[in-house]
């Protein structure tokens, strides 16, 4: 079930009826519950198995260390439960790769296991995955309902694309009764509304675009690769961004703050700004359960390099098991390094040459033409796709050359956002608007608006949340 | 909330949507699509109103102007002394993509001085239909050459459609022939305000999945018995059909489009690319060029497949001559530079029929 379907709006209403009818506040934690299952197994209902029991051997575990007393113990249990649970992550994200490998390896013939990789695996496992690490570093207390923690990480709005939601967010905010209040049911309208525009009408009309280009990139000119370089970059930002503005509208409607997932990510001025602006909720996961368990920047300049190297190379692969994420992540990992060692001993020295203004606008195009070059291979199928279109990018080239209309005035519209951001127009920095500064003609005209917007300008063929494969 | 709160906000909303509805009116009018200008039509499906506006903009922005016959053509002079040609088929020929002075019809008729052409093509026209377009077109154009435009659509997809109705005289098909899809009577039922309102066409067209699916489950939920009757005609039609070919379907469209004038075809083929210097014909599914060649040649039908044309004309600028920059360009409709290329392969389907005619 995906937000911008009709089946969703259904199951929305049937489920603000049912909240409405419950008046017992435990009995809208199982009607949550209940909901948040029917949405994961409106996709494939075999798989409720996973998440249940995912979220089961999560609870047992915390629970565990949080009433062991003795360190080893504990530290056992921890290590039980990761095993457990990054083996499950790897059977459905990695087998076939680790079976390539071996064929490779041992010039074996091992058939490819048939495996469907569970929408949102990676999600919840991480939900579940911080619950133990942040028990376990007495950050948190056990959650002693299993009704609750079943809901923690299964709660429908961030289920199968995040944002990741640490226990020490959600969990207090399961033990408050839901209310529905008329400031969180507007912003919550605000958000979805605000973040399906990003999904259905930039997203979705570049990825008509994008789609053809990549799927051919060698019959293309080389102004035609470019445009969809830049293309991609604002639709992989704009559906999953939009995709978490909605999560996060969704459960705001329903009184639950989540975290804020991207924050203008192509407004950085330099790589680390970048992956602080971009999926806050993984970047900060990693850094918080990998970067820092390795030793973060504790044990020196090349270790930190390597940790970053490491962190970033691991992010990559997280995004499934293929060279290219191995690519994407690892030239990422060495980028946050150089850009550490650039602040360190060099950063000032051109700052003072160039002057601030000159500075920040080099870095800021250096920043938005690095992270959009690294698409290429994000995107591209395979590895020969990614040697392909690099070499016709930078190569001027005989082809077809195709200017797609709509992608043009929407890298103009998007453009024109990012500028008025950073003159820091109040209606996009302080998103959602606080209704009660609106009056009522503005909230209706700004609803019928993005409406109106909505169902005539999304295409006829919606493309699938880019995210959902990870 | 009181009810003047309710009620205060009731008005307000409908104000601003009135106001809103109608910016969304004149923004669709501008830049999307125009009121529909379809009349239902229990034969062909619909027709197009005389005098009203061809223009949708999700493909090509050309606005164009149905005549009094109620095609996308110029009005028709019957004083004109010249050989008329009525060109016949779907969207591929209707060209409502291009401007009228630029599509493959018009083009051609600035090669052949002695020929009136007259592009009668429809968007969505089966195959079968252009019999009907036929017959309806010549009780005012004395056409001396019907020219068939076809594609890999109309020969797989079309003759596959299992509305289509077939005659037979024992193992002899002696009729072909289909009617318009239940879904075609849905548009009746908002004819007025798609005629009105660009706006309404734009919804209904976005909507158009859900909308024609869940009026056909209506459909069949409240004609259990109609259906069961429809089903046994179906199986007595797919086993009628399974001894058919599509090729003697054809076949006797051909042999009744031959008895208003004289028909030749000219075959749209797509053409794909293994790189900038390497585009080739279409081939899949495999040889429907090939087989409407054979039909045509046991028919002594003149016959020209686009695609060389085509390729020659990609060599010549390099540019795809099928889709357009808001849309898809290496799919989907003719574009200027595909109408040159076609123009050239009707103006040389012409001469071949006059060559024939002369010897």
């Amino acid at each position: 079930m995906i937000f911008t379907s009709f089946t969703f709006v259904v199951f929305f209403v049937l489920l603000i009826g049912l909240l409405l009818i419950s008046r017992n506040a435990n009995y809208r934690i199982y009607v949550l519950l209940a909901a948040s299952y029917i949405f994961y197994g409106w996709w494939n209902v075999k798989y409720l198995a996973l998440i249940c029991s995912v979220s089961v051997i999560g609870w047992l575990f915390g629970y565990l260390i949080a009433v062991e007393t003795q360190k080893i113990k504990r530290k056992i249990y921890l290590i039980c439960s990761i095993t457990i649970l990054l083996l499950s992550l790897s059977y459905f994200k990695y087998f076939n790769l680790f079976l390539e490998a071996t064929n490779h390896l041992l010039n074996t013939n091992i058939p490819f296991m048939d495996i469907v990789l569970p929408v949102g695996i990676s999600f919840f496992t991480f939900h579940t995955l911080s619950y133990i690490i942040d028990i376990y570093h007495n950050k948190i207390p056990a959650c002693r309902s299993l009704a609750k923690f079943l809901l923690f990480v299964s709660f429908f709005p961030q289920l199968v694309a995040g944002p990741i939601v640490r226990a020490s967010e959600l969990l207090p905010q399961l033990d408050q009764t839901i209310r529905f209040k008329k400031e969180n049911i507007l912003a919550g309208c605000q958000l979805f509304l605000g973040g399906a525009l990003q999904k259905v009408f930039i997203a979705d009309n570049l990825s008509q675009f994008v789609d053809d280009v990549f799927l051919s990139p060698g019959i293309y000119t080389q102004s035609t690769l470019w445009l969809a370089v830049f293309a991609y970059g604002i639709q992989i930002f704009c559906d999953f961004a939009g995709y978490s503005l909605m999560a996060i509208g969704v459960a705001k409607f329903l009184g639950f703050n989540l975290p804020k997932n991207f924050d203008m990510p192509y407004c950085a001025k330099n790589i680390t700004e970048f992956w602080r602006r971009w999926h806050i909720s993984l970047s900060s996961w990693l850094r918080d359960y990998l970067y820092i368990s390795l030793g973060g920047n504790r044990k020196g300049v090349v270790r930190t390099q390597v940790n970053m190297f490491i962190t970033m190379l691991l992010g990559g692969l997280w995004h499934g098991a293929s060279w290219n994420f191995v690519i994407w992540g690892g030239l990422h990992g060495i980028a946050l390094g150089l850009n550490r060692l650039w602040h360190v001993f060099l950063s000032e020295k051109v700052k003072q040459a160039i002057g601030l203004k000159g500075y920040t606008l080099l870095s800021w195009g250096i920043t938005l033409l690095f992270v959009n070059l690294l698409w290429i291979p994000f995107r591209s199928p395979n590895f020969e796709t990614t040697a392909l279109f690099f070499q016709r990018l930078f190569v001027a080239n005989d082809g077809i050359q195709w200017f797609h209309t709509p992608t043009l005035i929407i890298l103009l519209l998007v453009s024109m956002w990012h500028i008025m951001y950073q003159y820091r127009s109040s209606i996009l920095v302080d998103f959602p608007v606080n209704a009660y500064k609106l009056n009522a003609y503005k909230n209706i005209f700004i609803l019928l608006f993005a409406f109106y917007v909505l169902i005539l300008f999304s295409p006829m063929n919606a493309s699938p949340f880019i995210y959902f494969q990870f | 909330m009181n009810k003047a709160y309710i009620l205060s906000i009731s008005i307000k909303f409908i104000l601003v949507f009135i106001g809103i509805t109608l910016l969304a009116e004149l923004g669709v009018r501008l830049f999307v699509t125009a009121p529909s200008n379809h009349i239902f039509d229990p034969e062909i499906g619909f027709r197009y109103r005389p005098y009203t506006e061809l223009f949708l903009a999700t493909e090509g922005f050309a606005r164009n102007k149905v005549n009094a016959l109620g095609i996308n053509d110029d009005e028709y002079d019957p004083n004109k002394r010249l050989k008329k040609a009525i060109v016949i088929g779907d969207s591929y020929t209707e060209a409502r993509q291009v401007d009228r002075q630029a599509n493959f019809t018009s083009l051609a008729e600035q090669n052949l001085a002695a020929w009136d052409i007259i592009n009668a093509g429809r968007d969505g026209l089966h195959i079968l239909n252009t019999y009907e377009v036929a017959k309806r077109i010549t009780k005012t154009v004395q056409a001396d050459l019907i020219v068939l435009v076809m594609s890999n659509g109309d020969f797989i997809d079309d003759l596959s459609n299992s509305n289509i109705h077939l005659t037979l005289k024992g193992n002899e098909l002696i009729d072909v022939g289909i009617k318009a899809e239940q879904k075609e009577h849905l548009k009746g039922y908002a004819e007025w305000l798609t005629q009105h309102s660009a706006l309404a066409v734009q919804l209904i067209r976005q909507f158009k999945p859900i909308i024609v699916d869940t009026y056909i489950n209506i459909l069949a939920a409240f004609n259990h018995k109609r259906n069961e009757d429809a089903n046994l005609e179906n199986q007595a039609l797919s086993s009628a059909r399974h001894i058919v070919e599509k090729k003697e379907i054809l076949d006797v469209l051909l042999t009744k489009l031959r008895a208003i004038a004289p028909v030749a075809i000219l075959y749209i083929n797509q053409i794909e690319y293994n790189s900038p210097n390497d585009a080739y014909p279409a081939k899949k599914p495999a040889d429907t060029a090939a087989q409407m060649q054979e039909i045509a040649a046991k028919r002594k039908i003149s016959f020209i497949n686009t695609a060389n044309y085509l390729i020659k004309q990609y060599y010549k600028n390099r540019q795809s001559p099928f889709g357009f920059m808001n849309n898809h360009i290496l799919g989907g409709h003719l574009n200027e530079n595909g109408h040159q290329a076609v123009a050239l392969a009707l103006s040389d389907l012409i001469r071949q029929v006059e060559q024939g005619e002369n010897n």
